[in-house]
């Protein structure tokens, strides 16, 4: 009996693993309490408020707000926007539907946030073809334009003429 | 019956949309200038495609367009419709040339739905896009908001019969009698609340613990988003990304201020406070915000979907609002409105949706004043109907002035509520033909056609192409309150005369 409610208290004790951000939206009611781990891109800023922080993290499908202390949080040196690729974390804590600390929020309070990968910079090529496309168009809108006003001056004199 | 258009009638329509695609086309300058300084390159060549299209297309309709008169009230209306179309295309270039859209109609669509301010994205990857694109968007919904009369008056300098145009976006109260100094009225408010609205975001955003640079952008960016009822926002997460009440309640600030007239805006800035007590709109909106808070509070009560009382308020008062004042910044993800907020929860956010924002403002909707008048109307003729048929019943409304209910009055309210239900309910349907769960697919409708932008989940982009293209029509028909597509029907029809 005893090692059944042992093993009984592992499994809840156990984090419940989700695959993606999209099922923990989709289900929250199922995980909500629970502990359940996440893992994610970084993205736009890390929000540091007093000893504590949010990061969003993004698996690709939906964003979640994860609260941990900033102690917790290891060094990050990309976060996600146009020019870098974001670090990747795996956060584990306990997932709330509705916070009742933060209004009432869907987020997650994190236990562990494990630093995955470093994220990136990234150039965003410039194709040639877009240049060619600026150049020409910028040529055409020229004359169109020298065109316009050729033609107004012309309508001007004439009109004075007249 | 509209008199055949003649040349001269379809070259001065040529004109002036020509000098409006200039106009739009130089404020592509803005995100370009934006973009470079940012050493977003690859945008920078996309929003200067964008640029130099406007410009050939604009210069291109002047050169076989001569002017040839001034507007006259149909052709006002023509150019309004056919402005938004335009605006749509154009805008949609960089957007679709940056890649973060699957297709160019899916680039057309966040296009429109930021012009009509909507704010139902169908950007892909949002978190990673550029400065550049994200301003573009913003200023799309900017001039979505304030009226392309503004962009009128910057590029068109003195043109005679404005009034078409102004009438053709859905606008009727009159700041001032002349319709230009009604417009730069309209513009001198906004400036003024664009400057405090963005310090009070930045700062927010700054204590909120985001960097300065970007707290000013966000701040900018939701300012405008708030301001003209778009519901756009910086990041793919909406408002949940911030986590922060302080903006939360700052934008809802922005967005119940963007719903209210600017006449109203106009008075009160005037010094007559008093106004706000004695306006039907205002009075219909306060009633019908604490009727359906109150209906949403005891359905979310009930079903036990915010642990506490503070928590219930916060997110219901702020999606209420943001639902109708047809602003549609989410702080709830999409699923769970259908999950969790139920059936009378959406129901409730339905109707106010559909109601909408104030007249004369940058909401869409219904109108709260239509349907202020559509009741007063009623109870008129209840009274008549119980009174003495020699008895003359008068009844009035004051709305910035006092106004004397006629049947004239309260039949142009009718009018404009039929062709509202009439889009929500093919919007419906034709989601519903799709497969959509009916109370999903009217959410969905009435959210686009009235220029909310909340969202249950239909609007993604695997969405079928036909409903892609319903929905662009039903913004562009609700932005502009049906007067100038309706216009626009009937120039066609009167073109095609023999």
């Amino acid at each position: 009996m005893r090692i059944l409610i042992i093993l009984f208290l592992l499994m809840l004790s156990v984090p419940c693993y989700c695959e993606t951000s999209g099922e923990l939206v989709a289900k929250c009611r199922e995980y909500d309490g629970k502990n359940i781990t996440l893992k994610g891109e970084i993205i736009g800023e890390v929000a540091k408020r007093g000893g504590n922080a949010w990061l969003n993290i993004s698996d690709g499908n939906y964003g979640i707000g994860v609260f941990a202390p900033i102690s917790m949080i290891p060094v990050i040196s990309h976060t996600g926007n146009y020019n870098a690729k974001g670090a990747v974390v795996s956060v584990a804590g306990t997932f709330h539907r509705a916070c009742s600390e933060h209004g009432g929020g869907l987020d997650i309070h994190a236990t562990t946030i494990k630093l995955v990968n470093h994220g990136y910079f990234f150039q965003h090529a410039i194709q040639s073809d877009r240049i060619r496309a600026v150049l020409f168009l910028g040529l055409i809108a020229i004359i169109v334009i020298s065109l316009y006003h050729l033609k107004t001056i012309k309508g001007e004199r004439r009109n004075e003429v007249d | 019956m509209i008199p055949k258009p003649t040349i001269i009638d379809i070259k001065s329509i040529g004109y002036y949309l020509g000098r409006l695609i200039i106009g739009y086309g130089l404020l592509l300058l803005i995100p370009f200038v934006i973009s470079m300084f940012y050493g977003e390159y690859s945008d920078s060549l996309n929003l200067a495609i964008g640029l130099f299209c406007c410009l050939i297309a604009g210069y291109g309709l002047l050169l076989f367009c001569p002017q040839t008169s001034t507007l006259a009230w149909m052709q006002g209306m023509v150019i309004a419709s056919l402005a938004w179309l335009l605006f749509m295309l154009f805008g949609a270039i960089p957007l679709y040339l940056s890649g973060y859209f699957n297709s160019y109609l899916d680039a057309c669509f966040d296009s429109m739905s930021g012009l009509a301010t909507v704010g139902l994205p169908l950007f892909q990857d949002l978190d990673h896009a550029s400065h550049g694109i994200k301003m573009w968007r913003f200023l799309q919904a900017f001039v979505g908001g304030q009226g392309m009369i503004l962009i009128a008056m910057i590029f068109l300098g003195r043109v005679g019969g404005v009034s078409g145009l102004y009438a053709g976006e859905g606008r009727e109260d009159r700041i001032l009698p002349n319709i230009t100094h009604t417009a730069r009225e309209i513009w001198k408010i906004t400036c003024i609340y664009l400057c405090l609205g963005t310090i009070a975001l930045w700062i927010a955003g700054i204590s909120a613990g985001f960097s300065w640079k970007e707290s000013f952008w966000h701040g900018l960016w939701l300012f405008i988003s708030s301001w003209d009822t778009c519901g756009f926002a910086p990041q793919g997460m909406g408002m949940i990304y911030y986590h922060s009440m302080a903006m939360e309640l700052i934008t809802m600030i922005c967005f119940i201020m963007g719903s209210m007239s600017f006449v109203l805006h106009y008075t009160l800035l005037s010094g007559n406070r008093r106004e706000i007590f004695k306006d039907i709109e205002i009075m219909a909106f306060v009633i019908s915000i604490t009727v359906l808070f109150t209906i949403l509070c005891v359905s979310l009560q009930q079903n036990n979907i915010y642990p506490n009382i503070a928590c219930l308020v916060q997110k219901g008062i702020y999606i209420l609002m943001s639902a109708h004042t047809t602003t549609g910044h989410q702080t709830v993800y999409p699923s769970q409105f259908i999950s969790e907020w139920g059936q009378i929860g959406m129901c409730v956010l339905i109707i106010a949706m559909a109601i909408g924002a104030c007249a004369g403002s940058t909401g869409g909707g219904i109108k709260v004043l239509r349907v202020g008048i559509i009741i007063k109307g009623i109870i008129q003729d209840i009274i008549r109907l119980v009174s003495p048929s020699s008895a003359i019943i008068k009844d009035k409304f004051h709305h910035i002035k006092d106004t004397f209910l006629d049947d004239r009055i309260v039949r142009v309210a009718l009018s404009i509520t039929f062709f509202f239900a009439l889009i929500y309910g093919i919007g419906a349907l034709i989601g519903i033909f799709y497969g959509y769960p009916c109370l999903n697919a009217i959410f969905e409708s009435v959210s686009v056609a009235s220029g909310t932008g909340l969202s249950c989940g239909i609007t993604v982009s695997s969405m079928p192409d036909i409903l892609k293209i319903v929905y662009i029509f039903e913004m562009w028909a609700g932005r502009l309150e049906f007067m100038s597509v309706l216009a626009l029907v009937g120039f066609g029809m009167a073109l095609m005369k023999r």
